[in-house]
C-alpha cells in the first residue's frame, strides 16, 4: 500500500488523470486503472477538506517548534 | 511687413504645454517652508513653498489633501511630491502637490525614495525575479509580531479558508530600531530551516515611521535573497514600503495576505466535483467508443456468417477438380483427388481456426467490456485480483506465497496464494 499522501500531491495528481482520462487515448485496462484512481483522489480530497480541523498554528522559539498562543484581541 | 500677432490665451496655453512635456517637472520632491496658507471652503489648499531666498506658489487638491497625516500651517517645514505646471487663466506657473510630508518625516520619505531608485536600478524589483507562490502551501511562515492584530487576522483567514495548513510563526519586532535586525533574522531563519512553502512578512497599520522596518535596505535585501517565496503584507491598502516591491507578491494588508496564500476550501470542494463529473463524462465517452468499436466487429461477415468464407476456396477445388476430370488420366486422377481433399481439409481448418481466433478476441473484448462496470459485477461475487497493482489474468503468473489483493464490491482483500490449481 502506498504511505499517506498529503492533500496537495492527491489534488494535483487528480488534475493530471482528469487531463489524461479526457484526451481518451489510454488502453481499457489503463484508463479503468485511472479512473478508478481518480475517483480515490477525489473521495479522498474531498475528505480531507471535510474533515479538516482547525488551522494548527506553531511558534518558532529558540530553534524549537511550540504551540502558539493566539493574542487576546 | 506684416506682423503675426498671437493672443494671450495662445501663449499660455502654448507654455503649459511647455511645462506638462517637461519630464523633470513632471515628478519633483520639493524641501520647503510653508507660508500664506490658506484652506479653500472646498477643501483645496493654497499656500507658498519657500526657502532663504526664493518662493513658488503651490496648491494640493482636495482628493489628495484628504490623505494627509498632519495640520500644515506657516512656517511647517515639509517635503512635497508633485509636479509644476502653469495656471493659464492667470499665467503663473505653480507646484501641484500630490504627497505632503513634514520635514522630519519628509527626510524619511527622501530616504525611501532614494533607497527605491536605487533598488529599481539594482533591478531587485524585476518581474523576472518574482517566483510563483504554491498553490496549496502546507506550511505558511509568518515573519511578525506574535501579539499583534496582523498575526491574528492572518490565522482566522487562513483557519476559514484552509485549515489543512500549518502556520509557523516567526516571532520579530516590527518596529522600533533593532526591528530590521530581528525580521533579517528570521526571514534568514525560515530559509535555513526550510519548514515553510511560502512565507508573509508584515505587520499591521501605523504611521510611515512605525512601518520604516519595511523601508529598510537589509530587509529588502533579505526577501529578495530568500529561497522560499515572499509575501509583503505592511500596514493599510494605501501603504507602499520598499518591502512590497522586492517581495514576490504584494498583499494590501496582513488579512489581504492570508487570502492570497491559500486556496478557499468551498471553491476547492466545487472544484473537486467537477473533476468527478469530468472524469465520468470521460469514461462513459470512453466506453461509447469502444462499444461501437465492438458493434463494428460483431457485424463483420466472418462473425455474422464464417462458413461463407469457405465458399469461393471450395468453388475453385470444384473447378479444378472438374478441370481434371476432363482430361481423365485416371491414374493422376485419384492421386490428384487425394491431394485437394488434404487440401480441402487443411484449409477448412485454417478457417475454422481464423474464425475462433476472431470470436475468441471478440469475446474477450466482450469480457473486458464486462469490466468496464467491475462494481456492479463484483456486487455479484466476482473478485478482481492484483498482484503488485496489476491486474492477474492466469494462474501462470502467480506462485505459491505471493501476496495479492482481491478487490471485491465493498473494499479490498490481502491473501497470500497457498494453492495452485489450472483448469
Amino acid at each position: 500500500m502506498e504511505t499517506k499522501m498529503t492533500f496537495e500531491t492527491a489534488l494535483s495528481k487528480l488534475e493530471e488523470i482528469v487531463r489524461e482520462l479526457e484526451k481518451g487515448d489510454l488502453p481499457l485496462d489503463k484508463s479503468l486503472e485511472k479512473y478508478q484512481e481518480g475517483m480515490r483522489l477525489a473521495k479522498f480530497c474531498h475528505e480531507e477538506i471535510q474533515n479538516a480541523e482547525n488551522v494548527i498554528v506553531k511558534l518558532m522559539k529558540d530553534d524549537k517548534l511550540e504551540d502558539f498562543e493566539e493574542p487576546k484581541e | 511687413m506684416e506682423k503675426k500677432y498671437i493672443t494671450v490665451s495662445a501663449l499660455n496655453r502654448y507654455l503649459k504645454y511647455f511645462f506638462d512635456n517637461d519630464k523633470n517637472l513632471q515628478n519633483i520632491l520639493l524641501k520647503a517652508e510653508i507660508s500664506n496658507f490658506k484652506r479653500h471652503s472646498r477643501g483645496h489648499l493654497y499656500f507658498t513653498l519657500k526657502d532663504d531666498s526664493s518662493q513658488i506658489p503651490a496648491v494640493m487638491f482636495q482628493s489628495n489633501a484628504v490623505s494627509l497625516d498632519f495640520e500644515p500651517k506657516d512656517g511647517s517645514k515639509v517635503v512635497v511630491e508633485g509636479y509644476v505646471s502653469v495656471y493659464e487663466p492667470i499665467g503663473n506657473y505653480q507646484v501641484y502637490v500630490r504627497k505632503m510630508y513634514e520635514s522630519g518625516i519628509g527626510d524619511l520619505y527622501q530616504a525611501y525614495e532614494n533607497l527605491k531608485k536605487k533598488l529599481s536600478e539594482a533591478g531587485m524589483f524585476d518581474e523576472s525575479h518574482k517566483r510563483p507562490l504554491p498553490q496549496y502551501p502546507k506550511n505558511i511562515g509568518v515573519i511578525t509580531s506574535p501579539t499583534g492584530a496582523a498575526v491574528r487576522d492572518i490565522i482566522h483567514i487562513v483557519n476559514r479558508r484552509y485549515p489543512l495548513a500549518r502556520i509557523i510563526v516567526y516571532p520579530t519586532l516590527v518596529q522600533g530600531d533593532e526591528a530590521k535586525y530581528s525580521i533579517v533574522r528570521m526571514i534568514e531563519k525560515a530559509n535555513k530551516d526550510l519548514l515553510s512553502d511560502v512565507l508573509i512578512v508584515g505587520r499591521g497599520g501605523g504611521s510611515i515611521e512605525d512601518l520604516w522596518a519595511f523601508n529598510e535596505e537589509i530587509v529588502a535585501k533579505a526577501i529578495y535573497e530568500s529561497k522560499i517565496p515572499v509575501i509583503s503584507a505592511v500596514g493599510h491598502e494605501t501603504d507602499f514600503t520598499i518591502a512590497d516591491f522586492v517581495s514576490d507578491r504584494r498583499a494590501p494588508t496582513p488579512s489581504g495576505a492570508a487570502e492570497i496564500v491559500v486556496p478557499d476550501q468551498n471553491t476547492l470542494l466545487m472544484q473537486i466535483s467537477g473533476y468527478t463529473r469530468n472524469m465520468a463524462v470521460s469514461w462513459q465517452k470512453y466506453i461509447q467508443v469502444k462499444t461501437d468499436m465492438l458493434n463494428t466487429l460483431r457485424r463483420s461477415p466472418v462473425i455474422l456468417n464464417g462458413e461463407r468464407l469457405l465458399e469461393k476456396p471450395e468453388l475453385k477445388l470444384a473447378s479444378a477438380y472438374d478441370r481434371l476430370l476432363q482430361k481423365r488420366p485416371d491414374r493422376i486422377l485419384d492421386s490428384y483427388r487425394e491431394k485437394t481433399n488434404n487440401l480441402k481439409t487443411r484449409i477448412s481448418l485454417v478457417l475454422e481456426n481464423l474464425r475462433l481466433a476472431l470470436e475468441t478476441r471478440v469475446e474477450n473484448d466482450i469480457d473486458r467490456l464486462e469490466l468496464v462496470n467491475p462494481l456492479s459485477l463484483m456486487k455479484k461475487g466476482y473478485a478482481m485480483a492484483r498482484k503488485n497493482g496489476t491486474i492477474v489474468k492466469t494462474v501462470s503468473l502467480l506462485e505459491k506465497g505471493d501476496n495479492i489483493e482481491l478487490q471485491m464490491s465493498d473494499g479490498i482483500v490481502g491473501c497470500t496464494v497457498d494453492k495452485i490449481g489450472k483448469d
